[in-house]
């Protein structure tokens, strides 16, 4: 019962699509990221060197490295640099800390109830701009729900948000209340994938918990906790939904980052040649900063 | 891990009490945002603050989805959520097939499979500059395609990546088999490895939905009338120098959570699976 | 129904080589097994015939068609997969059936054909099954259903047994010899496993670093090894591999042993192989003893006693009778059978004729 597959060898055009498969499957997608990384790599590049005219009938002229020696002397920019910088360390490293306990807990304590887990997920899955909101009405000094609880503990109310030493900070509150919850999932997964035969033997020479942790599982979850920072440190740089809409980078640019800078300079200033100066420099730090993360921590393999 | 030693009681306790704070801490500002959303204008002001809504209304969706554009924003939402999430997944699974398979001369795989990475960490406010005046040139502000396009971008690098880390996980015999069965290598993908990659299809897929219903910075930029803004855009849009109409946001605001609410759900299996080999693999 | 040729057939991963100037012919209707250690190259030769690697340089004949830049499924050529490589979305009948779906056969000839096959290998109550629910064996089988269920030219077998339990493997292997005589295909099959090599094979092809060492039957290949490779490999326990240095036809080794009549053999590195079963044990202060030392271990295998024996550095296994009795460091005289010993070159490692 032999059973014939049609034409011996197949046709020509079979024969061509199979053997360029590799590269027509890769294709598409390199087509789309390349129009869309390259074509604005390049402009941005050309456009810091120039200074364009706000009226587009004149020509741009060229800048040289005007547009990046400004980043020098730009008070502003070192304000936004700061804020980027003090946002992402608090934020993030609270985010882990805090992420990193819940998932132990839970890990140990609460191993099933999978609907709980996804509870406390939640929030990083929902949209920024309704967390905003969310958190601009519990920060709302007449009538939020922050200073009812200050009042009844006997505390001074704070205009939270609209204060110039606490609007960082409760931006900060808001962006650990959304993203502790990503820390928690990628430790809990890390958690899970710990294999059990190390513990047993610790267990065995008499390590202690606190010893086990230090010894066992913080080692085997680095590369977890490695790909979650730079991930998380990645979004933190880029900030922008949420201090658009919670402080609007105020008070007195208190928590105004490189993300609202650049905003503003392109939109409200109408400087597009700085504004592409200064995202050079982001892209440049960002790039360089994570390339060297990642060869740190050999993630590359 | 069922090895570590049973704790003694106060641990445990201790434990369960964290637990239950970050679970109230977790839900309590979505409950917030829900209760307020339901409320009248001067119970919303109320000093002290009405935990419960005394006179629960339905004043404000109707002011955000009938008298308001709201409901557009939400339909814009939907349409590029979901055509972007396509895009992105069928081109992220092709190529991310093609990298988890093929050879390539030389390093290229590697340097490619980076590359794509490495579009990823590019902050948007770097590109959306360009893509702003490239958009504009082609008449295509305000337009749901140019949304579309500046998602596709954002969101390929990680659909391809994912898709890689999943077909990298199946065993190429099974195509092999396939192919000596009688298929071509694309009919072994399609066949084959299409199918068993399913869940990570659907993990993928309902991360691409997530980040492009919620994106804001983006839409804010490309987009400056009502018929082709988003969700996040009008509720931002509210938020105005004089005045903010809490009422109003927070109906939007909370319409904007429930269909991830739902979603994360109904999907929870996939996600906690998504999430965790996405982010471990890279 | 078709023979496969190799000529002069290279395979190169970057500039590793795995395969290099391979020249075979499996006849039709036989039965060739590849025998090597794993990364000798077995598996890539197999694999290029199937399609799955491509061939760097050299031509691969299948029924007199040069199929280099064929695809595999023109090839006509089934495979089995050590790790069987079923589909697991699939059901055991939709497995089987793969093939014929492909080739859009009817559904009714399909549904009768897998009917037919599955009845052969012993699985026709379980085809509603997913691959999962089976057990190493049913998934063997099933494995096996899918190949011969349309009677290709060639048979490709990846050690398809070497995930079964040692009892299994040894009633599949006779099923499989039995099948392959029924169905009179041509068949390669790779393994590491030298016994399935001995008992399956019409001829057996020695693979070692990308090139065949010695290709022939198996008793060729056990009672005469052309390299030293190809004794030490063969034989379970393995051949005895003596160092030390002939001269005129007396070999002498460190340990002790002594062994004349080599003919006019002379090498100052030379190694003596013996197989167990050709060395004997000789009352005390017999003229046959070629060495005494002292007893290492003694296992009983229920048919036979290994006694090893430790002379110098080296370890010699012995298999003597069953009834054989000796302690821990017993002194013993053992005798090699006469025409029983192969001589070889260390440096060479071919074997020196004598």
């Amino acid at each position: 019962m032999t059973v014939s597959i049609g034409a011996k060898f197949g046709n020509s055009f079979e024969r061509w699509f199979e053997r360029h498969l590799r590269v027509l499957m890769l294709a598409p997608a390199m087509l789309v990221l390349l129009t869309l990384t390259i074509f604005p790599s390049i402009y941005m590049i050309i456009a810091a060197a120039t200074r364009i005219s706000p009226n587009p009938d004149l020509p741009w002229q060229f800048a040289g490295a005007d547009n990046f020696l400004r980043l020098l002397t730009d008070e502003q920019f070192h304000v936004g640099l700061w804020n980027t910088m003090v946002f992402t360390v608090f934020a993030v490293g609270t985010e882990f800390l805090l992420g990193l306990g819940l998932a132990l807990l839970l890990d140990r304590y609460i191993r099933r109830l999978n609907f709980l887990k996804t509870i406390l997920m939640l929030p990083m899955m929902l949209p920024p701009v309704a967390v905003a909101i969310t958190w601009k009405l519990i920060y709302e000094p007449q009538f939020g729900v922050l200073n009812e609880i200050m009042f009844r503990l006997g505390l001074p109310l704070q205009a939270w948000a609209g204060d110039v030493r606490l609007a960082m900070f409760s931006v900060i509150v808001a962006d650990v209340w959304q993203w502790t919850p990503f820390m928690f999932l990628l430790m809990l997964a890390g958690l899970a994938s710990l294999p059990d035969e190390p513990y047993e033997a610790a267990a065995i020479d008499g390590a202690s918990a606190w010893r086990q942790f230090w010894d066992l599982t913080l080692p085997f979850l680095k590369p977890v906790i490695a790909i979650a920072l730079l991930l998380r440190i990645m979004d933190a740089l880029r900030l922008f939904d949420l201090v658009f809409i919670l402080t609007g980078g105020g008070p007195a640019d208190r928590t105004k980052t490189l993300s609202l800078y650049i905003y503003q300079v392109a939109y409200r200033f109408a400087d597009p040649s700085y504004a592409a100066a200064i995202s050079l420099f982001v892209l440049f730090t960002t790039v360089a900063f994570s390339t060297w993360f990642i060869k740190r921590m050999r993630l590359a393999d | 891990m069922a090895h570590r030693r049973k704790s003694i009681g106060i641990q445990r306790i201790a434990a369960y009490a964290t637990i239950a704070v970050a679970l109230v801490v977790t839900l309590f500002p979505v409950y917030w945002i829900a209760a307020n959303s339901f409320k009248y204008d001067i119970d919303i002001f109320s000093i002290p603050p009405q935990w419960i809504p005394a006179n629960p209304t339905s004043k404000h969706y109707h002011a955000a989805f009938v008298e308001r554009p709201f409901l557009i924003y939400a339909l814009n939402s939907l349409i590029i959520a979901v055509s972007t999430t396509l895009v992105s997944v069928v081109f992220g699974s092709l190529a991310g097939y093609a990298l988890a398979r093929f050879q390539y001369p030389g390093r290229w795989r590697y340097q490619i499979s980076f590359w794509i990475l490495s579009t990823r960490m590019m902050p948007p406010i770097v590109t959306i500059i360009p893509l702003y005046i490239a958009f504009n040139h082609l008449g295509m502000l305000n337009t749901k395609p140019a949304v579309i396009i500046a998602y596709t971008a954002f969101n390929l690098p990680f659909a391809t990546w994912m898709m890689k880390s999943y077909f990298q996980d199946l065993p190429v015999e099974l195509e092999e088999a396939a192919m000596v069965d009688g298929d071509t290598r694309w009919g072994a993908f399609l066949h084959v490895a299409l199918p068993l990659a399913r869940p990570g299809l659907a993990a993928t897929a309902i991360f691409c939905l997530i980040i492009s219903w919620n994106e804001f910075l983006l839409a804010l930029i490309l987009t400056l009338t009502e018929r082709s803004q988003t969700l996040p855009i009008g509720i931002a849009g509210r938020v105005t120098q004089y005045n903010t109409y809490w009422g109003e946001i927070s109906a939007a605001g909370f319409t904007a959570c429930i269909p991830i609410m739902i979603f994360a759900f109904v999907v929870q299996k996939h996600l906690v699976r998504g999430i965790s080999f996405g982010a471990v693999k890279g | 129904m078709a023979s496969v040729v190799f000529q002069d057939v290279v395979k190169k991963f970057g500039t590793f080589t795995a395969v290099s100037d391979l020249n075979l012919e499996v006849r039709d209707k036989e039965f060739l097994v590849l025998l090597g250690p794993s990364g000798c190259g077995k598996t890539t030769t197999m694999r290029m015939v199937a399609g799955l690697e491509e061939v760097t340089a050299g031509e691969i004949f299948i029924g007199g068609d040069r199929v280099n830049d064929v695809l595999p499924k023109y090839r006509d050529v089934a495979m089995v997969f050590q790790s069987y490589a079923l589909y697991p979305h699939l059901s055991v009948a939709d497995n089987i059936g793969y093939p014929l779906k492909i080739r859009k056969v009817p559904q009714d000839k399909q549904r009768q054909m897998v009917m037919e096959v599955a009845r052969r290998v012993e699985l026709d109550g379980l085809l509603d099954r997913l691959p999962k629910q089976l057990s190493g064996g049913q998934r063997q089988r099933v494995a096996l259903a899918r190949a011969i269920i349309r009677t290709p030219k060639v048979f490709l077998m990846d050690e398809p047994l070497s995930n079964l339990d040692a009892k299994l493997r040894v009633q599949m292997r006779a099923e499989l010899k039995h099948l392959q005589h029924e169905l009179q295909v041509t068949t390669i099959y790779v393994t590491h496993d030298q016994i399935e090599a001995m008992t399956l094979a019409h001829r057996v092809a020695v693979m070692n670093k990308g090139v065949i060492e010695q290709l022939g039957t198996p008793r060729q290949i056990y009672n005469d090894p052309r390299t030293l490779f190809v004794a030490g490999f063969i034989g379970s326990p393995p051949m005895n591999l003596i160092d030390g240095e002939v001269k005129d036809g007396v070999f002498t080794s460190l340990g002790g042993v002594r062994v004349d009549g080599l003919g006019s053999a002379n090498a100052a590195s030379a190694v003596l192989g013996v197989r167990p079963e050709d060395i004997h044990v000789l009352p005390a202060g017999s003229e046959k003893t070629n060495v005494m030392a002292p007893i290492y271990s003694v296992e009983l295998t229920g048919e036979s006693t290994l006694v090893t024996l430790r002379a110098g550095a080296a370890l010699l296994t012995v298999r003597a009778d069953k009834n054989f009795v000796g302690d821990f460091d017993q002194m013993v005289e053992i005798g090699f059978a006469p025409g029983r010993v192969f001589l070889f070159d260390r440096q060479s490692q071919d074997r020196v004729d004598f």
